[in-house]
């Protein structure tokens, strides 16, 4: 039981998913409420620190319009026998541009941090596309 | 005199920015680690795969193309198992961040994307990779987390 007790983290990388995805496609300035001042982005290389610095990144993208594919979604918790409840997520998937032919595969990595309400916040993040 | 004075205050303006920049990326360490780490591991896996279990402990988590395997044993076990002999990985890009709120715990979270080539196949097969290296007393990381993925175009 104390290894399938893993199994919380896969709803919560999923949720965490599926909201993060949706707010990105919908909403791109509301992604703001997942990240806080130590949060680290680090966007095709470039090191984005802080709630303030990622969200002026993320509304600076040069595109309106978005829609991630998620292919897949792996998560672990990040601490020895779950001690501190972050957990990491990975993902894989592809996103259309809208106006561009063919859509870029992507994957990214995130490190969720949980918040004593309940929910998580996004300590760490890396995006990277990924060109075949 | 006044246009000294006033190149001097734009001197220590600047230099005041500098120190202020240089704490943000007081962060290079974590880039040094995972640099050093990833040529090491994608050696030994290349050229040893057995001794990746020197990287691994009884903690560890795997998850391989969705399998999920948990400790240095059954994790030493499946790359063993891998159904290839030769593989030889090219890496595009290593990025990494401190884990913890501050660096707190010294945890770095690395994530790598590459190609890697089999021996007889046409072509290679493009991957991506995370791990969340843990510092041992002795001043080396162990793998406490690691995910794999083949990128599929």
């Amino acid at each position: 039981m104390a290894q399938t007790n893993k199994g919380i983290e896969e709803d919560v990388a999923s949720a965490f998913v599926n909201h993060y995805y949706h707010l990105f496609d919908n909403d791109r300035p509301s992604l703001s409420t997942l990240y806080n001042p130590t949060s680290l982005l680090t966007f095709e290389g470039q090191k984005i620190y802080g709630v303030e610095d990622i969200s002026n990144k993320l509304k600076q993208l040069p595109f309106d319009q978005c829609r991630h594919s998620i292919s897949t979604v792996d998560s672990q918790p990040s601490s020895i026998a779950g001690g501190c409840g972050g957990i990491i997520v990975f993902v894989s998937g592809s996103l259309q541009l809208h106006g561009e032919d063919h859509p870029l595969r992507f994957s990214q990595t995130f490190h969720l941090i949980p918040v004593l309400q309940g929910s998580f916040f996004v300590q760490n993040e890396m995006f990277r596309l990924n060109y075949g």
